[in-house]
């Protein structure tokens, strides 16, 4: 199956992960902490293949773990989260990671690897060719608009905070994953690169059709990459809604969060 | 003139050499993986740096002294000789494992669990070359203290250039003792800085030790 001919994959989901499926559900799932803490309680939804969604609300509110529950990052304490419908453990979550993409704030790129190692890595995990890979490395680079011959054989500590952050997208996305995770992946940008940078994404994410799961407090972000948001407080769902409908949500918490967000941009026009 | 014929001098620097050599080589195959456990392990790992603390602070003459009674490892000749160098260069070694493989930026190890290493993958390919600086740093400090230490060794019959100066003493001759502090003072600051030029090297490479 790893001889296939196709490449990176977007654009093309007849490749390898596409016979894999990248839906996750949430049953009755909770995060709790020694004590009474309860970082989220009683999660139930179902993120269907394909879909766009994303987890919104204030600092806190229990997005990021929720996130987390889906790679196994953090593990829930009651409730279930299955990823196409199976639960996960440790001897099985690298395998699951190495189809679901990762982005992160701040990029996490690993220091002591040139761009290309960086992108590379979970193609190498897979085992692919060295032809396979380079070919890959190449296309996705391109796709994030980093010119291989000037950024491939560059160290992470001599690029911007948002090259670095193309290449986080870089590697999330080489293997075509199924599912792809971000959390807060332009939150350390400034306007204008993150502009340039939300777009360049939600495009690529168009043409993968792959799983989105998106956290972000940023409600034009969200409205910009997801179908669907669906809003935390408190480490519950208050909302979970499409796109279109979530201004009109009537939740008090949520009328709360849209006027914080509109306030400014009213009082300016 | 010149106090020990040439050979002599070559042939007791390389037993030097020799001894440090053997000595730090077996405090490094135990040390590293002594650290890397201690990395893990925090509760264990703080009894192991109390216990590699505290062979610091036995006077080294003293330790060589304690050793020559005990069976197998001790008597007198190169071995107990070795074997208390490998003690006393375990702590900077064990150490420095511990604390470059702690240094290891969370989000860059978070990274590589999220793309799917596995734990042995992210020791082999994010944290241990992410240490190395460190942990060669843990090196270099052994390996100069070694070669002073290694000094003390003649008096068990351990051989090396404090031969000489044992016998510059006993012939209360300050040419003899020179000639064998000059070469290991020597070896000692030729080690500090070669190994000092590989850290750097190595922590360059790595995006000044992000």
């Amino acid at each position: 199956m790893r001889d296939l001919p196709c490449l990176a994959g977007w654009g093309d989901v007849s490749c390898e992960n596409a016979s894999m499926h990248g839906s996750v559900r949430f049953r009755q799932a909770g995060v709790e902490l020694a004590g009474p803490v309860t970082i989220l309680a009683n999660i139930d939804f179902a993120i269907a293949d394909g879909e766009a969604v994303a987890f919104v609300g204030r600092s806190g509110a229990g997005k990021t773990t929720a996130l987390r529950l889906i790679n196994g990052l953090a593990r829930a304490s009651t409730g279930e989260v299955l990823v196409d419908g199976a639960i996960h453990d440790e001897s099985s979550l690298p395998q699951l990671r190495r189809r679901i993409g990762y982005i992160i704030q701040g990029s996490g790129l690993f220091p002591h690897r040139t761009v290309f190692a960086n992108i590379a890595t979970v193609p190498k995990l897979l085992g692919w060719s060295p032809e396979r890979i380079h070919d890959a490395v190449h296309q996705v680079m391109e796709s994030v608009q980093l010119l291989p011959s000037r950024y491939a054989e560059r160290y992470p500590h001599s690029l911007s905070g948002g090259e670095q952050q193309r290449v986080g997208i870089a590697r999330a996305i080489v293997f075509a994953p199924s599912i792809l995770l971000c959390d807060e992946p332009f939150g350390a940008l400034d306007p204008v690169v993150r502009r340039e940078l939300q777009d360049l994404f939600a495009g690529i994410r168009r043409d993968t059709g792959s799983t989105l799961v998106f956290v972000t407090h940023d409600l034009d972000e969200a409205m910009r990459v997801a179908d669907r948001l669906i809003h935390f407080e408190r480490g519950r769902v208050v909302a979970d809604v499409p796109s279109g409908e979530y201004v009109n949500h009537p939740d008090p918490v949520v009328q709360q969060f849209v006027a914080a967000v509109r306030t400014p941009l009213d009082s300016r026009s | 003139m010149f106090p020990v014929p040439a050979r002599e001098l070559l042939h007791v620097t390389a037993e030097h050499l020799g001894l440090v050599t053997i000595a730090v080589g077996i405090a490094i195959i135990i040390g590293i993986p002594a650290g890397i456990y201690c990395a893990y392990h925090p509760r264990a790992g703080k009894v192991i740096l109390r216990l590699t603390d505290l062979v610091q602070t036995i006077p080294s003459l003293a330790l060589f002294g304690f050793l020559i009674p005990i069976p197998l490892i001790g008597g007198i000749g190169m071995r107990t000789a070795t074997v208390a160098l490998v003690l006393y260069s375990l702590l900077p070694i064990v150490r420095n494992t511990l604390l470059g493989i702690r240094g290891v930026d969370p989000l860059v190890r978070e990274a590589g669990v999220a793309l799917g290493f596995t734990p042995g993958q992210l020791l082999r390919e994010v944290e241990l070359p992410l240490a190395a600086p460190v942990i060669l740093g843990g090196v270099r400090i052994a390996t100069v203290v070694c070669i002073g230490l290694a000094t003390i060794a003649a008096f068990v019959g351990g051989g090396g250039l404090g031969e000489l100066i044992l016998r510059g003493v006993a012939m209360v001759d300050t040419n003899l003792i020179l000639a064998g502090a000059l070469p290991a003072a020597a070896l000692a600051i030729a080690a500090d800085v070669g190994l000092s030029a590989v850290e750097r090297a190595l922590a360059r490479r790595r995006g000044a030790s992000r």
